[in-house]
């Protein structure tokens, strides 16, 4: 049997798309979204392993604790096989590949105009294929070392990164994703095997194409390429989650680093332990209305701390959410960092005391329709938004009818309990 | 893998609207929104900053929408209309645009039509700016010759960027690759509300004007509703620059500067002799993908891959400079060795001793890479505008017929065209680590 479990099919008219998810017996999600008339395919295999995740047991057995830049470095050792990269026999089938590590998960993806079916099986099977060895791991910290130090010199990286040191006491969310020349450097083919069983079995991976391709012959290459290989039953793996205390763990982070432009950010911690799904895409959305009509442009403030010439086109905001953690954050370049953050912390609390006027929620619901048909032109938007929300039990098109849901007392309430000063901390690059 | 058969997708079809104005339309129905792209001509020199003033300071507010709140006000009712300015090149030449997104009137709720409006909006921000007796608002100026000048600065802020843009105004003296498009400080410095009100009746009177639009709309009625895009344009357009002429190159330099940081970038700069209108400019574009346009090239596999110098490393070609910039991220420590191994991948192409398959991986990477560029209207709209302003066959099509003819012994001559101009290197300084508190 190929399939187990019910077919499901996530549907959303006014954005026009489909997906069909079906799940394999090997217990990989295995999607297909077609894009009539696009040239470009793309299709990308996901596994929920992420640098956040840095604590484990399996089968109740003892902790494991991983070192900073476990889930990148496998990323980036994941292309190499016996006999050549795996990019090399991309690029024999005219396919361009990449993958990137994010804080919950890492994704291998390509794109092609010709030859999709090879590319996937290509895809699949390299994914499945781990190849390390003391000799081509430690050739990879070099290169490693390098990305670290081209992100080290990356201001508007390290202001973030800096934010989060400073919004998370204990949560591996605050530490980089690529890890540290150091952390790496204990890094053994025996570690990366035993995180490659662990997380990188079917049942904890989603397999997704986005294209204009026959919806059956998809499922059907997909159903023969994840029956080649049998991993047998999924590992009990229990993801061990950091506690994490609701205040931020330091007011501020200054860096200083030569720039050409002061970069500044402030941000609001969230905690979110247990919810997922429909309300956690709910309380996401709540969060971005309100943060759209307090810093938006065609609000008050983003107009006012322009004319001051405190920000510029680079002021931007948003909610991120990060397993059971999240925060809002919102900055950019300034000329002056400190009279921003004071003039923000100012007339937020100003805000907080006028409220939202319901005209700007309206106004915001429409702005969003258009804002998502915009986005779901793009397949590799599709992609990750797929992903992102099927790893947080939600599905990706609900957002339309939360849109039509959401009260201006849900937003108006978010604004009371989020954007509170003891939740806020801030961070500056400057010279 | 097929190639060099037509994509199935149309070009842009072009009108002269009045001299030196045109426009460009593309029914595109796979999409859910349309694309607007309005774009002024300019040359490139050292003046290039005042351009820039213009749309953003168009963005500040029009007639009936008088202020940056208004304008994004009037953007969220028109269902998330997407609308900023931009600032690109072409060689030698400036361009200044308008970008503007939005939904299509099928894809709306209730019936609702958006077009007309959208256009409408969008041309009363261009044509009819917020004034204040007959200039643009002064505190509006300076405001965005303050927000201009930090973008300026920031420059420095990408690293990888700013070495390469080092190393081609290090290069290029006296030839007009050198200037950035977002022009120099000094000449920011010059503008005034004045001088950027004569700016703006510049562009849309006499520059050189292109509108591209691609979206679900018929032909026939769409170009009544653009036409009013062109009310500005008057007959007299202001001629550019004849094209200047591609240099070769003298002894080889080095030129090493330095920063606080962590890594060093290396960049260097060979001339090719050949570029747009020659008849190898096909032929360098696939020597620069050998090299290392592409995961497969020799840089990635040899320098990254087998000697772990690098984690970036790459080639590019321009064919309007003729200059072809190969850089890199590498620890400073390993400069020479890195410079020595980047310039042996080159003579191994020039030698010819690159395989069938890196040859034929290279050619179809890049075939690949142009028929993916046919679903993006945005990419289609720019590669549509550069050809033109450049002298290049203007369709995707054209394009690929002529890669696809390219040979290996083409490729072999090509290379043996690249001499080594500059070698620069921007690198930590010796006393610096980050101080984070």
């Amino acid at each position: 049997m190929t399939w187990i479990g019910e077919e499901i099919i996530l549907e959303n008219a006014t954005l026009g798309e489909r997906v069909v998810e079906r799940t394999h017996a090997s217990g990989a999600t295995v999607a297909f979204c077609r894009k009539p008339g696009y040239l470009r395919r793309y299709a990308c295999f996901s596994t929920r392993f992420g640098s956040v995740d840095d604590r484990y047991r399996i089968n109740g057995g003892p902790e494991v604790l991983l070192p900073d830049g476990v889930a990148h470095f496998l990323e980036h050792k994941m292309f190499e096989g016996p006999e050549e990269d795996a990019f090399v026999q991309f690029s024999r089938m005219g396919a361009s590949a990449n993958a990137f590590t994010s804080f919950v998960g890492t994704t291998y993806l390509f794109s092609c105009v010709d030859g999709f079916f090879p590319c996937l099986d290509h895809l699949v099977r390299f994914v499945q294929q781990p190849h390390f060895t003391t000799e081509n791991v430690e050739k990879e910290k070099g290169i490693i070392g390098q990305e670290i130090r081209m992100y080290a010199d990356n201001p508007g990286w390290r202001v973030y990164f800096n934010l989060l040191a400073g919004l998370y006491k204990n949560h591996p969310v605050a530490k980089d994703i690529a890890g540290t020349e150091q952390t790496i450097a204990g890094i053994t083919p025996q570690m990366l095997d035993r995180c490659w069983s662990t997380f990188y079995h079917p049942s904890n991976m989603i397999l997704l194409a986005v294209a204009d391709e026959d919806q059956e012959t998809f499922f059907e290459a997909a159903g023969r390429l994840l029956s080649e290989q049998d991993l047998g039953p999924a590992p009990a793996v229990e993801k061990i989650l950091t506690e994490e205390p609701a205040a931020p763990a330091q007011q501020q982070v200054r860096q200083q680093m030569q720039v050409g432009r002061s970069k500044v950010l402030l941000g609001w911690k969230d905690l979110h332990p247990g919810i997922g799904g429909r309300d956690l895409m709910r309380k996401e959305l709540v969060t971005e209305v309100m943060l759209e009509c307090v810093f938006g442009q065609s609000g008050p403030l983003f107009e006012e701390l322009y004319r001051k010439d405190l920000i510029d086109d680079s002021f931007a905001t948003s909610y991120q959410i990060h397993s059971d953690v999240g925060h809002s954050a919102t900055g950019g370049d300034s000329a002056d960092p400190d009279r921003l953050i004071d003039v923000i912390r100012e007339e937020v609390g100003n805000i907080r005391k006028v409220g939202i006027d319901p005209v700007d929620i309206e106004r915001q619901r429409r702005s969003a329709i258009g804002y998502l048909l915009r986005a779901f032109n793009s397949l590799d938007h599709i992609a990750g938004s797929y992903c992102g929300t099927r790893f947080l039990d939600g599905d990706p098109f609900e957002v339309v009818d939360l849109l039509a849901e959401i009260t201006t007392k849900e937003v108006e309430e978010r604004l009371q309990e989020h954007l509170i000063p003891d939740q806020m901390s801030s961070s500056i690059v400057t010279s | 893998m097929t190639r060099a058969g037509t994509s199935g997708w149309s070009d842009f079809e072009s009108s002269e609207i009045a001299p030196g104005a045109s426009l460009h339309i593309r029914q595109e129905s796979r999409r859910k929104t349309s694309r607007l792209r309005v774009s002024w001509i300019h040359n490139m020199g050292p003046d290039a900053a005042q351009n820039c003033l213009v749309p953003s300071c168009l963005m500040r507010g029009s007639r009936s929408f008088p202020s940056l709140r208004e304008i994004s006000r009037r953007s969220e009712e028109l269902w998330g209309l997407g609308i900023g300015g931009s600032i690109d090149r072409a060689g030698q030449l400036q361009i200044v645009t308008i970008n503007a997104e939005f939904a299509e009137d099928s894809r709306l709720p209730g019936g609702e039509t958006l077009l007309s409006d959208a256009v409408e909006f969008i041309r009363e921000v261009i044509l009819q700016p917020h004034l204040v007796e007959g200039c643009f608002d002064e505190d509006t100026v300076s405001s965005e010759v303050s927000q201009h000048r930090r973008c300026i600065e920031g420059r420095f802020d990408d690293k990888r960027s700013w070495a390469m843009q080092r190393c081609i105004e290090e290069t290029c003296h006296g030839e007009p690759w050198r200037f950035h498009e977002y022009g120099t400080i000094e000449s920011l410095e010059q503008a005034t509300a004045e001088s950027v009100t004569a700016d703006w009746k510049k562009s849309i009177g006499s520059a050189p004007m292109h509108v591209h639009f691609s979206g679900e709309a018929r032909s026939d009625s769409l170009t009544e509703i653009l036409l009013p895009l062109f009310d500005g344009h008057d007959q007299k357009t202001a001629t550019l620059a004849d094209r200047f002429p591609r240099k070769g190159a003298g002894e080889v330099r080095e030129l090493e500067e330095h920063f606080h940081g962590q890594q060093a970038n290396l960049v260097i700069s060979f001339r090719t002799s050949t570029g747009h209108g020659d008849p190898l400019q096909e032929s360098m574009m696939i020597a620069s993908g050998v090299i290392g346009g592409f995961p497969h090239s020799r840089l990635f596999t040899q320098v990254r891959e087998k000697q772990s110098l690098c984690y970036s490393v790459n080639s590019l070609f321009d064919g309007s400079s003729g200059l072809l910039l190969v850089n890199a991220g590498i620890d400073g420590d390993t400069a020479t060795r890195t410079r020595e191994s980047i310039l042996e991948q080159i003579d191994v192409v020039k030698r010819g001793e690159f395989s069938a398959e890196e040859f034929q991986m290279t050619l179809d990477a890049w075939d690949s890479r142009l028929r993916m560029t046919q679903d993006s209207p945005a990419s289609l709209a720019e590669f549509d505008l550069v050809s033109r302003l450049v002298g290049r066959d203007p369709t995707i099509d054209g394009l690929r017929e002529r890669v696809s003819c390219v040979t290996r012994d083409g490729v072999i001559e090509a290379a043996n065209r690249l001499e080594t101009d500059l070698i620069y290197l921007l690198s930590p300084e010796d006393d610096q680590r980050e101080d984070v508190q």
